[in-house]
């Protein structure tokens, strides 16, 4: 058992027991309280340049399967947990989770009190961590002089386009940092799909003869993203059906004059209400957000309010009056979390289909 | 909202406890009394179980002591005029009983309403074929069974289906004959035999699903149809064996998320369907090769699954769904402060991991197959909670030792032959046997193959060992005692393995600031601010439970249900709680029953779920600083280790009856007494029967009165008061008289005991543990206790019989010893003859 730390910007310092990689990182904290799923939450890709803390207190339980990849590139700076437990590899699972962080180069640390780090975060907010051998001054001077990239979106999103074929509408979808999940629920529906780079111009989307748009969720902050993006939204929503989520949401808010905002404290995690609006239905969903939506800041005119977390208030999704257009901020592909609001992806081919009728 | 027509509410009681039910329905309906009292509705309660805090602690009048039957609920009915009945908290009897009052229409009749149950859900409880329609209309996978006439049919079927299949015949002259094939072969075997047993020449063929994996979900639904899952629960023993006989664990371990979001989907669509109001759980197959699963069953009334529900996640189970059932929604049921805002409405989160671990009585009776199979023969069960699965395992074992002696658990003597015999077909020491086996070098794949057990949980088992090795190579290290108290280790098996005192280990833990942190039982892994006061141990950073107050009690609970007088001492545990907090303390139970009601959050002021054992109760001694320790029943051992150390004021209720006892083999009936240091008083008499010739070790029936003539009795008070006064006992004493052809002569002296106490408790107007817990706490003055005697009344008749586990468990015996119980029933209607 090699011994190595958690360190964070507030000067706390965490021993615990290195699994994965050796690697020295730093990287944002964050809070995950999914019961499940930790792959998917290490391989989604909006959670590149972050430390994950898994509340669950044990993960590495059902080992690394094919069918639960978020991306195939992972770019998380490390894992917390209070317990890594491994198991025997079988049919289902060939690939350890140990294995897996190593051949990526991810740090974790087990044997953290990874519930007093929840308390902490929750308290204090998102801040700086690093996973390092020794926690001495340098460490934190190290820390502390780190400036983390804003770029995130073009560090994760796909440099070219790829295409998933399918026999159904032809789906263009603006990769900022796709979570797979998005491309299996269209993969479903048996469109046809072609997943392009966050910044491909409106000219080359028309192209590729869209018969809808959507915009992917993606890590970090929307106001960092060049304002040719907000122009791009602006356009695209008023000559095809769009669906946005996550940054995708945020991004289209801001593209219809709606201000972000960062939330003071994160929510990663399937255990908020969340009211869908036009039925009254409360539904848990799948939440990963650091930055949410200024309800006041909407102009009703423009946008409706369409799904709101009765826990913090936040909005989780809007639609346009004037365009066949929504999004929403939670991820409706689940993954890790509940499926129930993958009719999501129905009701935006209903929109290509009425659109084309 | 709130249906304003609802202002009272008839509440069916689960009755005596038996295999398969403990405590847990009436935890469940006192606190749905307790709820429904927050919104003014009134609650009236039928149970005739004597061990019922529910009924205790309601309004007399509202508390109907009677059998749980359809007669005595429609008089209740037609008396009482109830706007509404709640059948949910009461068992499969309760549920019968109102199936048939809707059949019968006496519901519409008397304008009583249905609550917590749907008609559809109440029509699905024990009906296999209208759970085969439920499935359908979800569409959700049933194992089907399908009655075939000839080989030729069979064998299409199999080819369909698959192997391995199970063949039964129908209707047999020979009992359940059920055969598992695996191949043509077998098949053509078992249905050459099955054609013939069956009288019908007719055999059920189903799927087998032994060695599939037993997982069950449960979610809760407001009226607006709002459904979240509560937790899911996964058996570490597949299927094959009894779900209350498997060693579970909660939350699911060894599943994906993607496997597990289908199981979830499920459960919301089934309550949907069977427009649950209130909570429902739903159990699950899944074939591990290739994550099929199917439903086997739907339990949308309160069973033991719901309790542990409530001890892992700390979600407010029972106090919510009574406000659910009168029709409040999760966004308008206010629950104490406590809890952070929103809580009902949040789906619980968990940052620990519950163990559970059956209790069986083979102690207790000898003769009973000690084989593991599809009948449940466990009667209790303790709980371990940890932060690793490690730590809640050995918790779990520590808990579920009866013997309070902390030893690290060998089977050396089983032979290999033996061994692998029991892994395959399992008895009731099973965890030993895995763990045993892995000290052995059987690999974890074979083992998994053999037990059908996941791999996952041997790794575990093996980082048990680990540490095991660690602790026996390393003694008294900061490097093994820091290991083995992250891991669950107790010091008590820390000071056997190093053969010290337990002083020794613990010395070292300051030493090295090795010492407990408690983490707070809520359900928000951390993210929300709770203050709810329940807590478990672990060995970590952040400690989250301080001294409640600088005078409270900390009573020691029973621990895991066993046969005997267990669930009494369950109940005498609670109004000990009771009565302490009324008397101004602040109490502190630790217990780790998840189905015991002295844990229900109400009735104390702070619940630690830790092992029963001395090294874990000083260390809570250490922050609570008790001022007075409780110990309610015998416990011999323990008792005698906790008062190796005055500091804790230790009192043993009823006191310690390792001496100073004198028991007569034979007597027939018991003079009650109250003793205080300057003077005894006379309460009653009661008669003691038994199954066997009044031999004393049998006595469990308790009859009163027990009539006697005022003069002999006159003179037996003498005799007994002076065989007081030479003793040392005070509280409650009990005279033991023989009767013998109109003679009556003094055989005995003891303390009363727990049902006896419990029994009078019933017969009287006193609170009789009350006046225990204020002389034990000197604030009995002489007013009370004149007050007490002068206003002392009995009620005319009742009498309180033992009920056995004879017939669930299959063992051929009728009488049975105190030991043995299970529970009890009381009765208070005077025989018609009289």
């Amino acid at each position: 058992m090699t011994k190595r730390y958690l360190i964070l910007e507030d000067g706390s310092s965490y021993p615990g027991e290195a699994f994965g990689a050796l690697a020295t990182t730093t990287g944002e904290i964050i809070i995950n309280s999914n019961m499940m799923g930790y792959q998917e939450s290490i391989t989604n890709p909006i959670y590149h340049n972050q430390i994950i803390v898994f509340t669950q207190p044990t993960i590495g339980n059902v080992g690394i399967n094919h069918k639960s990849y978020e991306s195939i590139v992972t770019s998380i700076k490390g894992v917390i947990t209070r317990e890594y437990s491994d198991t025997t590899l079988n049919h289902q699972h060939k690939q350890s989770l140990d294995t897996f962080l190593k051949q990526h180069e991810i740090p974790g640390i087990e044997g953290i009190d990874t519930r007093e780090l929840a308390h902490r975060i929750t308290k204090k907010g998102t801040m700086k961590a690093s996973i390092v051998d020794v926690d001495d001054e340098h460490a934190f001077d190290q820390l502390n002089a780190t400036v983390l990239t804003n770029q995130q979106v073009s560090q994760v999103a796909t440099p070219k386009p790829y295409p998933n074929p399918g026999n159904g509408f032809n789906i263009i979808v603006i990769d900022f940092g796709l979570k797979q999940g998005i491309l299996r629920r269209l993969d479903e529906r048996d469109c046809n799909v072609v997943v392009v780079p966050w910044d491909t111009s409106v000219e080359r989307i028309l192209s590729l003869d869209p018969d809808g748009i959507v915009i992917s969720t993606g890590p970090g902050n929307p106001a960092d993203l060049p304002k040719s993006i907000i122009k791009t939204i602006q356009s695209l929503q008023t000559q095809f059906p769009l669906l946005a989520i996550g940054l995708g949401h945020e991004l289209f808010a801001i593209a219809n004059n709606a201000k972000v905002y960062k939330l003071e404290t994160e929510h990663h995690g399937s255990n908020h209400p969340v009211r869908k609006i036009i039925t009254n239905q409360v539904i848990y969903v799948s939440q990963a957000q650091g930055y949410a939506v200024d309800y006041d800041s909407i102009d009703r005119n423009t946008l409706i309010t369409t799904y709101i977390d009765l826990y913090n208030g936040t909005v989780q999704g809007l639609r346009h009056r004037d365009y066949p257009a929504f999004s929403v901020q939670f991820s409706p592909d689940g993954e890790p979390g509940p499926t129930i609001a993958s009719d999501i992806f129905d009701e935006f081919l209903e929109n290509i289909g009425s659109q084309r009728r | 909202m709130i249906n304003q027509n609802i202002n009272k509410v008839l509440i069916i009681g689960g009755g005596p406890s038996k295999v398969g039910q403990e405590n847990e329905l009436d935890a469940a309906v006192f606190q749905t009394i307790v709820s429904f009292k927050r919104v003014g509705v009134k609650s009236i309660v039928i149970d005739d179980n004597p061990y019922s805090i529910a009924t205790t602690e309601i309004q007399p009048a509202s508390a109907y002591i009677e059998a749980v039957t359809l007669d005595n609920v429609v008089a209740i009915i037609q008396n009482e005029g109830p706007d509404a009945i709640l059948p949910t908290l009461g068992g499969p009897n309760a549920i019968k009983i109102c199936q048939k009052l809707v059949e019968m229409k006496i519901l519409a009749k008397y304008s009583v309403e249905l609550l917590g149950l749907s008609k559809a859900a109440l029509k699905l409880i024990g009906n296999p074929l209208r759970f085969s329609q439920l499935m359908k209309e979800v569409q959700e996978p049933i194992i089907s069974s399908t009655i075939v006439h000839s080989n030729a049919e069979a064998f299409d079927l199999v080819r369909q289906v698959g192997f391995p299949i199970i063949v039964k015949p129908v209707l047999s002259s020979i009992n359940s004959r059920r055969t598992i094939c695996n191949s043509f072969d077998d098949l053509e075997i078992a249905l050459s035999e099955s054609f013939t047993d069956s009288t019908l020449n007719r055999c059920v063929i189903e799927k087998s699903i032994v060695g599939y994996k037993e997982l069950s979900i449960i979610g809760i639904r407001d009226p607006n149809g709002t459904k979240l899952i509560i937790n899911g629960v996964e058996d570490i023993d597949a299927i094959g064996i009894h779900s209350g006989d498997s060693i579970a664990v909660s939350p699911i371990q060894t599943i994906t998320d993607s496997v597990y979001q289908r199981l979830r989907k499920a459960t919301l669509n089934i309550m949907e369907q069977l427009e649950i109001i209130g909570a429902c759980e739903v159990s699950f197959a899944l074939n591990p090769d290739n994550n099929d699963y199917f439903v086997t069953k739907v339990t949308p009334n309160y069973n033991r699954g719901f309790a542990l529900a409530t001890l892992a996640t700390g979600y407010p189970l029972n106090y919510v769904t009574a406000q659910l059932v009168l029709g409040n929604g999760f966004a308008d049921i206010h629950l104490p402060h406590a809890y952070a805002k929103l809580t009902t409405f949040m789906e619980p989160l968990m940052d620990r991991i519950l163990i559970r671990i059956p209790l069986w009585p083979f102690d207790s009776l000898k003769t009973v197959d000690q084989h593991l199979d599809q009948s449940m023969k466990s009667i209790g069960s303790a709980v371990g909670i940890g932060r690793t699965v490690e730590e809640a395992i050995l918790k779990a074992m520590r808990s579920s030792q009866f013997n309070p002696r902390d030893v690290l658990p060998n089977m050396e003597e089983l032979s290999d032959d033996e061994m692998i015999s029991q892994l395959i077909h399992p008895k009731a020491s099973r965890i030993l046997v895995l763990i045993e086996a892995l000290r052995r070098n059987y690999p974890v794949e074979d083992l998994s193959e053999l037990t059908k057990i996941d791999p996952f949980y041997f790794k575990r088992l093996q980082k048990l060992l680990a540490v095991e090795n660690l602790v026996v190579k390393e003694p008294l290290t900061e490097e093994s005692l820091r290991t083995a108290h992250r891991r669950g280790f107790g010091d008590g098996m820390l000071a056997a393995a190093w053969q010290t005192d337990l002083d020794k280990v613990r010395y070292l833990g300051k030493l090295k600031n090795s010492v407990p942190t408690y983490k707070m039982i809520e359900p928000s892994a951390g993210e929300e601010a709770h203050s709810i006061r329940s807590f478990y141990s672990s060995f970590e950073r952040e400690n989250e439970s301080h001294q409640l107050s600088d005078r409270s009690a900390l009573v020691i609970g029973r621990g895991g249900n066993r046969l005997g007088p267990n669930s009494a001492a369950d109940y005498y545990t609670s109004e000990v709680l009771i009565q302490m907090h009324r008397l101004g303390y602040k109490t502190i139970i630790m217990n780790n029953n998840p189905n015991s009601v002295s844990l229900s959050p109400q009735l104390s002021d702070k619940q630690y779920i830790e092992p029963i054992q001395i090294g874990a109760i000083l260390n809570i001694a250490e922050i609570e600083k008790p001022a007075i320790v409780v110990v309610p029943g015998n416990r011999h051992y323990l008792v005698r280790q906790l008062r190796q150390y005055p500091d804790l004021k230790v009192v043993v209720l009823p006191p310690d009856q390792e001496t100073g006892v004198t028991l007569p083999q034979k007597t027939s009936f018991a003079m009650n007494f109250f003793v205080t240091k300057d003077e005894s008083r006379f309460i009653n008499t009661v008669k003691l029967a038994s199954g066997k010739n009044h031999e004393l070790k049998d006595i469990s029936h308790l009859a009163f009165p027990y009539a006697i003539d005022d003069d002999k009795l006159a003179g037996l008070i003498t005799d007994a008061k002076e065989l007081i006064s030479s003793s040392y006992w005070k509280g409650l004493v009990q005279i033991l008289v023989l009767e013998d052809q109109g003679l009556f002569k003094v055989v005995g002296i003891r303390p009363i005991r727990i049902i006896e106490t419990i029994f009078l408790n019933r017969i009287s107007n006193v609170n009789w543990i009350k006046m225990l817990v204020k002389l034990y706490t000197n604030q009995l003055t002489t007013e009370d206790l004149n007050k007490t005697f002068k206003n002392l009344s009995f009620i005319p008749f009742a009498e309180m019989k033992p009920k056995f586990p004879f017939i669930d468990l299959k063992v051929d015996q009728e009488v049975g010893s105190t030991n043995q119980e299970v529970g009890a029933e009381i009765n208070l209607d005077p025989p018609e003859d009289e």
